[in-house]
């Protein structure tokens, strides 16, 4: 069922069983989990069913450190950010849960082993109708993995989501379930807690055209996203004047982003037939389950990652073009700026030829056509070190509901630039080793890294897991420490980032704590 | 980095570069550290001898041109040195060192120089040309050519006799 906020009586009083704050990719999981488990559920969403500028420009805030679109990287209505999804699914490496010693405020409190049946169920949320995320095996047919030299970079495999639309897709479910009350434009403007701050006694809520409300919940769900979770607890501070969760002074510290380079690399290939075409672009692939869109990249493998104590590093790469044995005639008429940059093109061009016929003369074999090989396109983004001073806090600004907007100082380190030029290299030596490439390195030695070539629109880390709350937001259960009965539910969880795309994984932590949730209410009723 | 035995004697411009081949080899001669690794030959040889490996040497590339290319960028942007016989010296060592012998046939000869190449790769030996990551052999190999080209009747050049 759904409710629009803005029609519900002032200073009406919902009470139910579980409140879920957010209807993203989380929380439309969540909920439709519970669908018909006889727990009233009450989904609350700031959005209505289509984008809403006046909604959305609830997302805007300051940007103080490296440069970052805080709105234009997220959407605020139903279905949330999925509703711009890319589709790009992968699980997190196993290395990515463990405590590194290298990475300072890295582990877990699970395990990958521990994540694993809700990786399968969060597949089949996302319409993946294929596991094979690591078994090269299941796409021979486009080819096989690059024969890479050195052991320290692996052929891997994202699979797409079609990209799957949670609001369009899933609002059926939502609709049908009649333990479930969706309230379309209804912002939660605090969660209010007991006086001693250690249980969720209320949620505020506020349309944008003045409609005050709230709901009574024994248990809460946040799952507004990485940067408005950490937002919705900081502005939570009628009791806990630091906000919720806060008490140890974690909330909205280590952001993270997976730090995207559009050119970090130039790879040369002599024979494009080399490289598997799944390597290239996306790729239809038909199963005995469906259709399957996949895309081979490479990441760095993790005894590399043990051994040299870097961060990792994803690639994917696309053709870009040929280059031909016998120069070009160069541009002879034409401006001098045209002339200019036909020198320079050609210039390049004559590098990209030394380079691959040096390659065809030691490694390789010489060129048996008019082309000496191609040059591909290289993009890559990484993996972000857990950073305290990097992080999310309150604007002196303030949004149409007068709450103060988010601020956010998003910082990248030294150690994050240093393993991405360290991972490149590595890359350039596998290639190198296997003979039939070479590589160029782009990206830059830095002594610092303050503006970013891009971003995935990735929110990490901010209200993150741990056992110790003196060093997480939230416990293994997603339980936020201190509190009974709130929880948080999105990539704000993370206490690393890994390198890869964070929406399979948010997905499966949410069906993790839906099996939660439904226990805690199981046993509580039998209590009852 | 290892190969740094050459530094010293270099950058000194193209005044300089004819002749330089002889002195260094005196040098080298001199060097006992250094002369157990370079090959026996070298040390006996003239510079015509040595000349004519280094063209052997060239020989095997698919595009000597190119490969003079990308070695005048490395001189231009890292000033290595420019010492014919040292790159000629050096990539006689690496493929020693992996059972190349004078006379061996172009096509052994090939597979030495891979073997070299990819153990380069392997080891972490690799020089940056304009941020390309190549071999150190591979390196060598287009200074050589960069080197061999110049000393050509069409680059304008007098042959170094010594």
């Amino acid at each position: 069922m759904f409710i629009d906020g803005r029609k519900v009586p002032e200073g009406t009083v919902v009470e139910t069983g579980l409140a879920i704050i957010g209807a993203g990719a989380a929380g439309i999981a969540i909920a439709r989990e519970l669908a018909g488990s006889g727990i009233s559920v009450t989904l609350i969403e700031s959005g209505g069913f289509d984008f809403d500028p006046e909604t959305q420009d609830l997302y805007e805030g300051e940007s103080v450190g490296v440069d970052y679109p805080l709105t234009s990287s997220r959407l605020r209505y139903f279905g949330g950010t999925t509703n711009h999804w890319g589709g790009w699914c992968r699980p997190f490496e196993p290395i990515d849960f463990e405590e590194r010693d290298w990475v300072p405020y890295s582990g877990w409190p699970i395990t990958r082993a521990e994540l694993d049946p809700f990786y399968e169920r969060a597949r089949e949320v996302c319409q993946i109708r294929s596991p094979a995320f690591d078994d090269a095996s299941a796409w021979e047919e486009g080819g096989k993995p690059l024969p890479l030299a050195g052991g320290e970079v692996e052929t891997r495999f994202f699979l797409y989501s079609p990209p799957t639309r949670f609001g369009k897709k899933y609002r059926p479910d939502i609709e049908r379930a009649k333990n479930i009350a969706c309230y379309l434009h209804s912002n939660v403007t605090e969660i209010v807690p007991s006086e001693n701050g250690t249980e969720v006694e209320r949620l505020d809520i506020q349309t944008l055209s003045g409609v005050r409300f709230s709901v009574k919940p024994k248990a809460c769900v946040l799952a507004t996203g990485g940067i408005e979770n950490a937002r919705m607890l900081l502005l939570s501070n009628s009791v806990e004047k630091a906000g919720l969760g806060n008490r140890n002074g974690i909330v909205g510290r280590f952001f993270m982003e997976h730090p995207h380079v559009p050119s970090p690399a130039t790879f040369l290939v002599t024979d494009l037939d080399l490289v598997a075409s799944w390597y290239r672009t996306y790729t239809k692939v038909v199963t005995p389950a469906g259709n399957v869109v996949m895309r081979g990249c490479l990441l760095m493998n993790d005894a590399y990652l043990r051994r040299t104590k870097r961060l990792g590093t994803v690639i994917t790469f696309a053709p870009s073009r040929t280059i031909p044995v016998t120069p070009e005639t160069a541009l002879a008429e034409g401006t001098d700026e045209e002339r200019a940059r036909a020198e320079a093109a050609a210039r390049q061009d004559g590098m990209f030829r030394g380079v691959l016929q040096l390659a065809r003369s030691t490694t390789s074999s010489p060129a048996a056509s008019g082309e000496a090989g191609w040059r591909l396109g290289v993009g890559c983004a990484s993996e972000q070190e857990p950073n305290p001073a990097s992080r999310i806090t309150l604007s002196n600004e303030k949004d149409a509901l007068g709450l103060p907007r988010t601020k956010l100082d998003w910082h990248l380190k030294k150690s994050d630039a240093d393993s991405l030029r360290g991972n490149l290299e590595a890359v350039a030596r596998a290639f190198g080793g296997w003979g039939e490439g070479r590589v160029q390195v782009l990206f830059p030695e830095r002594d610092e890294w303050t503006e970013a070539e891009g971003w995935g629109n990735h929110h990490l880390g901010t209200t993150r897991m741990a056992a110790d709350p003196k060093r997480g937001v939230v416990d293994a259960d997603c339980r936020v420490h201190g509190m009974s009965n709130l929880f948080v539910a999105g990539s704000s969880l993370f206490p690393t980032g890994s390198t890869v795309n964070p929406t399979l994984t948010l997905v499966a932590l949410a069906l993790r704590l839906s099996d939660h949730l439904k226990r805690r209410f199981a046993q509580s009723a039998a209590v009852e | 980095m290892e190969h740094e035995e050459h530094q010293s004697t270099e950058h000194h411009g193209a005044a300089h570069r004819e002749g330089v081949s002889r002195r260094t080899l005196l040098v080298l001669a001199g060097t006992a550290i250094v002369a157990a690794a370079i090959p026996s030959a070298l040390f006996l040889a003239e510079p015509e001898t040595a000349s004519g490996r280094a063209a052997g040497f060239v020989r095997l590339l698919a595009d000597p041109e190119s490969a003079a290319r990308l070695g005048e960028v490395w001189f231009e942007k890292s000033a290595p040195g420019e010492t014919l016989a040292i790159y000629e010296a050096r990539l006689s060592r690496t493929l020693d060192s992996h059972g190349w012998r004078e006379g061996m046939d172009e096509a052994e000869t090939h597979r030495r120089l891979a073997q070299a190449v990819r153990a380069d790769y392997a080891a972490n030996r690799i020089t940056v040309i304009d941020e390309w990551h190549l071999s150190e052999t591979e390196a060598n190999l287009a200074a050589l050519a960069a080197l061999v080209a110049r000393k050509s009747p069409a680059h304008g050049e007098e042959e170094d006799h010594g």
